[in-house]
């Protein structure tokens, strides 16, 4: 439906996206997130028209729209900041659009009563944008832009500008309208949980390219490069070698800390160096040696940091290098297992957990 | 305007007890001198600052004022059409600076930015010698041109803040909705700029209100405003009136400033706002149309004269007589007259130069003959004041009224008895002497005191310079038209000065006496002449014909306390001025009288030992 | 960043000002310039030539002195000023909103009323019969009145009157958006109230402070009311003497030559004023 083809976009020698290439279909929800600088709002904003590609090709449902300026495009944008007119009241700026169109005055006020109604603005019509809350504010920019029924919705950080609860409910409310509407969402975010919780499919963006494009899920469990490994949620990361392949489960021998198996992992051929990136609630620990775990290595416990579900350790391997293991709170509660500072532990995982990104 | 966070703080920063002393202090020298001039309107006295009751006199003296009316019909109208004009403009300005990037815009900038701080004494200059030399006549059009020159650079300015302030995130919103670019500016960005626009427009009504450096340069003879009318109120003879007029003034402040405020706090302007406006604004429109009608039913006269040189009440009957609106606008000397009407000036009808200015001003084609036959009156003239030699024909001139310069003295501060020009000159009486601000009576008097005739003779200028020189540390001041209010409160103990004046004091007290100098005084005799384009030739006719009538003149007499060659009226004097020699001088006085006459090439140089005078 | 749309119509829109900048302003001054090298004609107008007469005469020791006088009064006015006006903006910086209020209403009325109203109602009260003397002489404090007019006292008095509430506002403007913080920080980490103010008040004051010189020093150069009507016989300024050479003496190109002197003088304060203040140049003015 939206198709990006080979875009790129530069400021002088300053490549801000390079070579992005997506496909988008009807009705997802996309993701754009990655952390500030890394050109996920300048591709929004070439989608939007607001900046001109320096090559490359964006097609909205087989049309060539990347010279078209901003106002003859079927997309619309909800901003950052909101951008709400301060010289227009609620429904003069969910109009806005219509009006512009020339739509009949009949028509208009319909529709503003249905967008108003839909967002859950009713009896808000006359006030100031002046006069509202940020979350009265956001609602009247996502009316203002899907009155207008666009092929593709661009929200550029929509949530960003909200208290933590509001910005949680708020979420909901989104994937619900999105829903609803059935409108094409394309979503910049540097915030990994928005991310992970709203889309559809997600593309991680890193330095102006596209680092990975999966689902949330994958994106999580399988990342493909050191940089999405690290950027989504909490991860360790081991250098290692792989030394041999065999029957599914490949050996991978870590740098000084001993050797590791996994299972359920791109079998890279044996003798390939490796990050072997494991997440910290997939690790156990315990006193006694592993059983019924396939690995477990060594440590000692050098701090741990209780935050009410969770509690976190850090564990020093004998090599030296320092890993990070999340226990449950209640789980530890269960078997009365707790870990103090200085003692010796074993860190034990299965071999279904962790995964091997090449170097 | 006062921030909205109050920085009140418990570390004692910004409480000091010397801090708090000098803010009230200064607060109290800022906002007294306001309260005792509103006060003080309330005056019943004739006195400007000393309290004898309440009375709302001088408030009903204002409001019948004609000629101040007009003044304020000016400065509004002025103000109006230069705002309006200075605001598109200077939108304009900043919306090209604003939106569009240019080589040159730098360029651009400055030239926009300089008028803002550029004295406005050289806007005033620059913009006479502009409009002298494409003889664009002083009036209405010139001031206008004047005003939205300098406020057109404040509304740039205003806009261009808020133009670079502004949100372009709204642009493209409204972009993405759909909205060409036209309609985006029509739509969002006029909007939002429309406070500043407001704002500046507001400033640019200001400055032209309150202006008067570039107006007093800029102005003709029908298009004073109201600075220019207080200016020369407080110029050419302080009355009660002007703390009546500067109260309104004040008052008029303080309603737009709390406006202005109000508007501020509810953020733009709110609909009791619109209805207050658009209120006032009807009002205003409804006082240029009705006064404009009336204006146009009356025949109009405009005189430029000395200050109180002809009866007020002479000049009332004339008008109701002859339903005649008549204003007078007042020169400081023979030269300004001159300066002004080479400047082009326009609109006087009728003029009063001393003899030798007659001549130049006849030899500069500024004047035009007058039709003596309308003049029924002109054989009550004394025949040996007509056709002198400035005038050989006579018809280019009438006489107006005669008189000279001497000296007068308060004898409770002087005991000596005064008979030489040389009391002006002695240090015991330092910083209590008075001299007119008038180029040939000073030049004079100090030929005379060294003992000289007034001649061409550049060693003997070069010598009474000097002399002039070492006089002025004696000097309290060089004063025309205050010398009556300085003598009487006893601010000074000898003034040189006409014998008008010198009436005036003499009748305040026994305690003046009249000096006329030994080495002898200078003559002077002031002509009536109507400039060439005047407006309204036949009435200034009519009115020189008027204060010919014996009846007149004598009435005239009494009050400007000159004498007028008009030998009938001497019947109709009160003895009280008959008899007086500081009006009508002894043979032996006249026997030593000079009369002035044209310098030629010379007068440049005695303009430049003027100047030097002035300087040192 | 994106700097948004641009209208490249709307360079079409910068010839009408521009067009009348150039007609009212540029030409108007070049005029001058060109008279400042002309003759003067004997009872005034000008005869085209070329002299540099009025430009020696300028350099002459009394004509600079007069200049020099003017400099002198515009830069001891602002100093003067300036202590009054720093401490008044200082105070009503760190005041509670109330006093704040109070204080600036009884600096903006000042500063809108009408200039010559002000220096009249300032006469009433300095002047040699004004409400000093008469009080002072009423209560028999002294028995012979004040030199306090017509004299370089009263020429001061109303300068500093004049340019008093122009001041402060600027210098409120810039002190009233120091963060209090700041402030607290310099306490915080053992500067004591007087390092504090000279480290951290006082550089925040600097775009205010300069403002205010600029807008008191210009103006009061070129002032010739205050000197007219206050002054005696000893404080002729370079406004009085351009003025008298164009509405009495008709001496037009050496007036216009001790304009352009003028200009070339205050010229250095306006490359100043360029230099702070070419991005946000109405910044002080968009406080008043």
């Amino acid at each position: 439906m939206l198709d990006i083809i080979s875009l790129h976009k530069s400021y002088g020698q300053n490549h801000v996206v390079r070579d992005v290439n997506l496909q988008i279909a009807k009705g997802e929800f996309f993701c754009l997130l990655g952390p500030s600088g890394c050109g996920k709002t300048t591709i929004l904003r070439m989608i939007a028209g607001f900046e001109k590609a320096t090559s490359g090709t964006i097609m909205l449902d087989g049309a060539d729209i990347t010279h078209l300026p901003p106002n003859k495009r079927d997309v619309n944008t909800m901003f950052q900041n909101y951008a709400l007119f301060p010289n227009f009241n609620v429904a003069e700026n969910i109009a806005y659009g219509l009006k512009m169109k020339k739509t009949p005055r009949q028509e208009i006020a319909d529709r503003v009563d249905k967008v108003v109604r839909l967002a859950g603005l009713s009896g808000l019509e006359e006030r100031m944008p002046a006069q509202m809350s940020g979350g009265q504010q956001q609602r009247v920019a996502l009316a203002r832009a899907l009155i207008n029924e666009p092929r593709v919705l661009l929200l550029d950080e929509p949530l960003s500008a909200l208290d933590k609860k509001i910005a949680e409910q708020t979420r909901i409310e989104l994937a619900e309208l999105q829903r609803q509407v059935g409108i094409t969402f394309i979503f910049v975010t540097h915030n990994q949980t928005e991310a992970l919780a709203l889309a559809d499919r997600i593309a991680i963006m890193n330095n102006g390219v596209i680092e990975q494009c999966d689902t949330p899920r994958n994106i999580y469990e399988h990342p493909r490069t050191r940089f999405v490994a690290d950027f989504i949620g909490n991860m360790n990361m081991l250098q290692g070698r792989v030394t041999s392949v065999a029957q599914g489960v490949a050996t991978v021998d870590l740098e000084g800390a001993g050797q590791v198996i996994l299972s359920q992992c791109d079998k890279p051929a044996a003798g390939t160096s490796v990050l072997f990136c494991i997440r910290p609630e997939r690790m156990k620990l315990s006193l006694l040696e592993p059983k019924g775990y396939e690995n477990g290595l060594r440590a000692t416990v050098k701090s741990k940091l209780y935050v009410g579900d969770t509690t976190h350790y850090q564990v020093q391997l004998q090599c030296g290098a320092m890993i990070k293991v999340i226990e449950q709170n209640y789980l530890l509660q269960l078997s009365n297992e707790f870990y103090d500072i200085g003692e010796e532990v074993f860190i034990n995982w299965s071999q279904t957990s962790g995964e091997l990104v090449h170097v | 305007m006062a921030g909205n966070i109050s920085r009140s703080n418990d570390l004692g920063i910004g409480k000091g007890l010397l801090l708090k002393l000098v803010t009230y202090a200064s607060v109290l020298f800022l906002v007294s001198p306001l309260v005792i001039l509103i006060v003080l309107s309330f005056n019943s006295g004739r006195t400007v600052s000393v309290w004898e009751g309440f009375s709302t006199h001088w408030y009903s003296v204002v409001f019948h004022d004609a000629d101040l009316w007009g003044a304020i019909r000016n400065t509004f109208l002025i103000a109006i059409v230069s705002t309006v004009v200075a605001t598109i403009l200077g939108t304009m300005a900043a919306l090209a600076l604003g939106k569009y990037k240019f080589k040159g815009r730098t360029l651009v900038y400055n030239v926009l930015y300089i008028p803002t701080i550029l004295p406005e004494i050289i806007f005033g200059v620059s913009l006479l010698a502009l409009f002298l030399l494409i003889r664009l006549p002083l009036g209405y059009i010139s001031i206008i041109c004047a005003h939205i020159t300098f406020s057109m650079s404040f509304v740039t300015l205003i806009v261009l803040a808020k133009l670079n302030n502004f949100d372009h995130r709204l642009e493209e919103a409204s972009l993405d909705l759909g909205a060409g670019r036209w309609q985006t500016f029509r739509y969002v960005v006029l909007p939002n700029l429309a406070p500043a626009i407001l704002s500046g427009a507001l400033f640019a009504f200001t400055l032209s209100i309150d202006d008067f450096i570039v107006t007093f340069f800029t102005a003709g003879a029908t298009s004073a405003t109201l600075p220019l009318k207080i200016y020369s109120l407080i110029k050419f003879g302080v009355t009660p009136a002007l703390n009546a007029v500067s109260t309104v003034l004040i008052v008029f402040t303080v309603t737009a400033l709390a406006l202005a405020n109000a508007m501020q706090r509810t953020g733009g302007i709110s609909k009791i706002l619109k209805w207050t406006l658009a209120g006032m604004g009807a009002i205003v429109l409804l006082f240029f149309v009705v006064t404009f009608f009336f204006r146009q039913e009356k025949k109009q006269l405009y005189l430029y004269n000395y200050a109180e040189y002809v009866s007020a009440e002479l000049i009332e009957e004339f008008e109701r007589r002859y339903d005649v609106e008549v204003s007078v606008n007042y020169f400081n000397d023979n030269e300004e007259l001159l300066s002004r009407l080479q400047m082009g000036v326009e609109g006087y009808d009728l003029i009063f130069p001393t003899a030798h200015m007659v001549g130049i001003l006849k030899a500069q084609g500024l004047i035009q003959p007058i039709d003596t036959s309308s003049l029924t009156n002109l054989p009550q003239v004394d025949p040996r004041f007509r056709r002198l030699d400035f005038d050989p024909s006579g018809s280019y001139s009438v006489p107006y009224a005669y008189g000279f310069i001497a000296m007068v003295y308060n004898q409770d501060q002087i005991k000596d008895s005064i008979t030489s020009w040389r009391a002006l000159w002695d240090e015991k009486y330092r910083s209590n002497i008075l001299m007119v601000d008038d180029m040939n009576d000073v030049l004079f008097t100090g030929y005379r005191y060294l003992g000289y005739e007034m001649d061409k003779d550049p060693r003997k200028l070069q010598e009474v310079t000097e002399a002039l020189i070492r006089q002025k540390p004696l000097l309290l001041k060089y004063e025309n038209n205050m010398t009556r209010d300085y003598m009487v409160a006893g601010d000074v103990w000898i003034a040189q000065t006409w014998n008008g004046f010198i009436q005036q004091i003499l009748s305040a007290g026994e305690r003046f006496k009249m000096v006329i100098p030994e080495e002898g005084v200078l003559f002077f005799m002031d002509n009536m002449c109507i400039p060439k384009n005047a407006p309204n030739k036949e009435t200034a006719e009519l009115f020189i014909n008027f204060l010919l009538e014996p009846r007149n003149a004598a009435r005239n007499m009494e009050i400007i306390a000159y004498a007028m060659p008009v030998p009938a009226a001497r019947d109709f004097l009160p003895d009280s001025i008959r008899n007086s020699q500081a009006i009508f001088p002894p043979d032996n006085v006249i026997e030593h009288m000079t009369l002035f006459r044209d310098m030629g090439e010379f007068n440049t140089l005695l303009e430049e030992a003027w100047t030097r005078i002035k300087v040192r | 960043m994106f700097r948004s749309f641009k209208m490249r119509e709307f360079h079409l829109l910068l010839f009408p000002p521009g067009f009348w900048l150039l007609l009212f302003f540029v030409v108007p001054l070049v005029i001058v310039l060109v008279y400042s090298f002309a003759f003067k004609e004997t009872y005034g107008g000008v005869t085209p030539g070329f002299t540099l007469e009025h430009y020696r005469a300028i350099a002459e020791g009394m004509y600079l002195k007069i200049f020099l006088r003017s400099f002198g009064y515009a830069f001891l006015t602002t100093l003067f000023t300036l202590l009054l006006a720093f401490p008044i903006a200082y105070y009503m910086s760190f005041a509670s909103l109330r006093v704040k209020t109070i204080i600036m209403v009884m600096i903006m009325i000042p500063f809108w009323t009408n200039f010559l109203v002000r220096m009249y109602a300032l006469m009433t009260i300095v002047g040699e019969s004004g409400l000093i003397n008469q009080f002072l002489m009423g209560t028999g404090i002294i028995d012979q009145p004040l030199p306090l007019f017509n004299n370089t006292f009263s020429v001061f008095a109303g300068f500093i009157y004049w340019n008093l509430p122009f001041m402060v506002l600027p210098i409120f403007s810039s002190l009233d958006r120091l963060d209090t913080s700041l402030i607290e920080a310099s306490l915080d980490l053992g500067a004591s109230k007087m390092q504090t103010f000279l480290r951290v008040t006082l550089p925040y004051s600097v775009p205010g402070l300069i403002a205010a010189i600029i807008f008191a020093f210009v103006p009061t150069m070129g002032n010739f009311i205050i000197p007219e009507f206050m002054g005696g016989t000893d404080n002729y300024m370079i406004g009085n003497l351009i003025t008298s050479q164009f509405v009495q003496a008709r001496n037009w190109p050496f007036g216009s030559a001790l304009s352009m002197a003028m200009i070339f003088f205050v010229m250095i304060f306006i490359s100043l004023y360029l230099r702070f203040y070419k991005p946000s140049g109405s910044q002080s003015l968009q406080n008043i």
